[in-house]
């Protein structure tokens, strides 16, 4: 096979990275404030918030991410929710990583030391200005480079998406083979674009956690 | 054998017996990252003689003993056991390496127990795989060297389960159990509150009596002064001061010798 | 649909879900040793090879991986069954993960332990064999459990390429019956309810191997 043609293919793959990317888009739009908002709810006091909180998390992470898109986008239609692909896809894929990410936003809140809060305390700021004027900037510092790693694992999961027919990088890939029969070079591009985008991604969150671990200890 | 000596024995004086060292380090450099933590440093103990090698933190003294059984590889120099080099030449190979371990034994600041395994058996571990004795003979052993540090109580129990002075007794018995002709000690008892230290440091004692040839690291003047034949003082990489323990304690004649021990006196 | 009809209907892909786990992850720890022992060698291109192939399994997703193995491969005329090459492609990628695992254990262990059995005149088979991979299990074993249970969750994509697993047979039953509320919440609850029972083994297990070599003191 030529250049050309490698550049060709590449470039009718394109399209479907750019789907792809959205989708991460929006499944970070939904996941991260609810991974933030489930980080709160588990750490409550109040159980009514905490249980709710805690049995989201339980499922999020204990139910494969496939049946979470399966459970959105052809089990909620009985309820009279009746959405499209994609954003029957992002929901699925939000909540998933909501799931996931709240251990680490959790974690992070807590590595803010109980002292910072006294201080706020002592200077007379209400408890929602605590939070976010003391303990979220201290905090997301922690958390933004495990997130990142959470948020390349969910890229590379929108192929998933797949499966509910949207035409993202991986369905782009298998319909254009099916037409050129160039099944293992189509499908090896694909392979490489999400290498291509979640490796160097991936050594850019271990490289920033394990600095950020350094300057902590320091 | 001879060819390779830089220093052959016809340099020495004529009609005398060539005074081999037990253990003798010649020219020693070790350097980190272009930092010599060791500057050139010889030194030999005698067979049956226990020394003893003083010096504050980072003044390259455990860098130097660990040279004694290449576990840290010296950039330059050698290291003799009974008058032979332990390295021929260039990186040493496995079986060089070995042998001069099964020479020279080791306790650490951290005893470094095997957790997994029960006094006994970290006392027969090496012995069944290193030297081929039989399980039944190594554990023979291993309950007489228990004995003799005072612990046979305590062969079938975990190193978790003994307190540090205890692990430390455990741990001088393991490297006894390969027969070595000399002993290295890096801070054995600097772990341990001082009662549990004294039972560490009474097991050297003996062991010093039975004629064992040791080379030790240490904080406890006491112990050097009293139990050691020759004091080395280390600063800086390099050997400051050095002779009979009661006069380089009590009179030194370095100010960097004096500095130091005023420091560990008034503490 | 009533709830005994969907059960039985999704409990027929328990089997295929199991054996495509179960033999992903043995091949997978198999396969890691050798990617482990690369990634720690004192060799530079051992441990390039070694954390190449991590990085590689780990940076394409699952379901590509498969795709590349059964519909890529098929160009070359290797044919695969769908679990087949779902075992394939899942190995391929546990694989990467265990050897990360392995990696992780090697680690915990104090660089002391390797010390003392050089002083020792251990080979370095019988340091490693005796002394440093008994240490290293105790670390290895919670992680690796916590893996299996990911594994058994990743293997729904195998349904994607037509292994009839409990993800397949979920979805074949919602088409039939339009009830697809019921069935994948009934789906997502067969998964939980298998991994509960095997992350409690791995706690038990974990709590024994600790106490039996008492690594922590």
């Amino acid at each position: 096979m030529t250049n050309d043609n490698w550049t060709k293919l590449f470039l009718d793959l394109l399209p479907g990275l750019g789907v792809s990317l959205q989708l991460t888009a929006g499944l970070l739009a939904i996941g991260l404030p609810l991974g933030l908002l489930l980080a709160v709810g588990i750490s409550s006091k109040d159980k009514i918030v905490r249980y709710p909180a805690v049995a989201v998390v339980e499922v999020g992470r204990g139910v494969p991410a496939l049946v979470l898109l399966y459970l959105v986008y052809f089990g909620l239609p009985q309820t009279g929710i009746t959405l499209d692909a994609m954003p029957a896809a992002m929901i699925g894929l939000g909540v998933s990583f909501a799931a996931y990410t709240s251990e680490v936003f959790r974690a992070g809140i807590q590595s803010v030391p109980q002292g910072q809060t006294e201080a706020g305390k002592a200077l007379g700021m209400s408890g929602g200005v605590i939070f976010g004027k003391v303990v979220m900037p201290q905090a997301l510092k922690i958390v933004v480079p495990p997130l990142l790693g959470w948020a390349v694992i969910y890229f590379q999961a929108t192929s998933l998406a797949f499966a509910l027919a949207v035409p993202e990088l991986l369905s782009r890939a298998y319909v254009l083979a099916t037409t050129n029969f160039q099944y293992l070079n189509m499908l090896s591009l694909a392979a490489m674009l999400y290498a291509g985008v979640a490796i160097p991604l991936t050594v850019l969150a271990e490289h920033s956690s394990r600095r950020d671990a350094k300057s902590r200890t320091a | 054998m001879d060819a390779v000596l830089p220093h052959s024995a016809s340099s020495r004086p004529q009609g005398e017996a060539p005074a081999a060292y037990a253990a003798e380090a010649r020219d020693i450099v070790v350097e980190f990252h272009g930092h010599k933590a060791v500057n050139n440093v010889s030194l030999g103990v005698a067979k049956g003689e226990v020394c003893a090698i003083i010096g504050p933190s980072g003044s390259g003294k455990s860098t130097l003993l660990r040279t004694f059984n290449h576990l840290q590889e010296p950039t330059s120099g050698q290291i003799l056991i009974d008058g032979v080099f332990s390295v021929r030449s260039g990186k040493p190979t496995a079986a060089e390496l070995m042998a001069l371990r099964r020479k020279v034994g080791m306790c650490f600041q951290s005893f470094n127990l095997f957790p997994h395994l029960t006094a006994a058996e970290n006392i027969m571990l090496a012995q069944v795989k290193a030297l081929g004795r039989s399980k039944d003979a190594a554990r023979d052993r291993a309950l007489q060297l228990l004995d003799r540090v005072g612990l046979a109580s305590k062969a079938d129990v975990k190193p978790s389960k003994c307190s540090g002075g205890q692990q430390q007794r455990i741990a001088i018995a393991r490297a006894l159990a390969l027969d070595p002709e000399i002993m290295l000690f890096d801070e054995p008892t600097s772990a341990l509150d001082p009662e549990l230290g004294a039972e560490v440091l009474a097991v050297m004692r003996e062991l010093a009596r039975t004629g064992m040839t040791m080379l030790v690291v240490t904080h406890e003047m006491h112990f050097a002064e009293d139990v050691a034949d020759h004091l080395v003082f280390m600063a800086d990489g390099v050997i400051v001061e050095q002779g009979n323990p009661s006069s380089v304690l009590r009179n030194p004649q370095a100010d960097r010798t004096r500095k130091f021990l005023k420091a560990v006196t008034d503490r | 649909m009533n709830l005994p009809g969907a059960f039985s209907s999704i409990a027929a892909g328990i089997g295929t879900t199991a054996t495509l786990t179960i033999s992903s992850f043995v091949f997978g720890a198999i396969i890691a040793i050798p990617v482990a022992l690369a990634r720690v060698s004192r060799l530079p291109l051992l441990r390039l090879i070694g954390g190449t192939y991590i990085q590689i399994t780990r940076g394409v997703p699952p379901i590509v991986w498969l795709f590349v193995i059964y519909f890529g491969l098929s160009q070359f005329k290797i044919h695969f069954s769908s679990v087949n090459a779902s075992i394939v492609g899942l190995s391929v990628i546990s694989a990467g993960y265990i050897a990360e695992i392995y990696r992780a254990g090697l680690n915990s262990v104090p660089s002391g332990q390797q010390e003392a059995a050089q002083a020792l005149s251990l080979s370095r088979i019988s340091s490693f064999t005796n002394v440093t991979a008994p240490q290293a299990l105790v670390a290895v074993i919670p992680l690796a459990i916590a893996y299996f249970i990911g594994l058994l969750k990743d293997s729904a994509v195998a349904s994607v390429i037509g292994a009839q697993d409990i993800t397949a047979m979920a979805l074949a039953a919602s088409k039939r019956s339009m009830d697809g509320l019921l069935i994948f919440i009934l789906a997502g609850a067969v998964y939980l309810i298998i991994s509960v029972p095997v992350a409690a083994f791995g706690r038990w297990a974990g709590a024994k191997i600790a106490a039996r070599w008492a690594v922590r003191a």
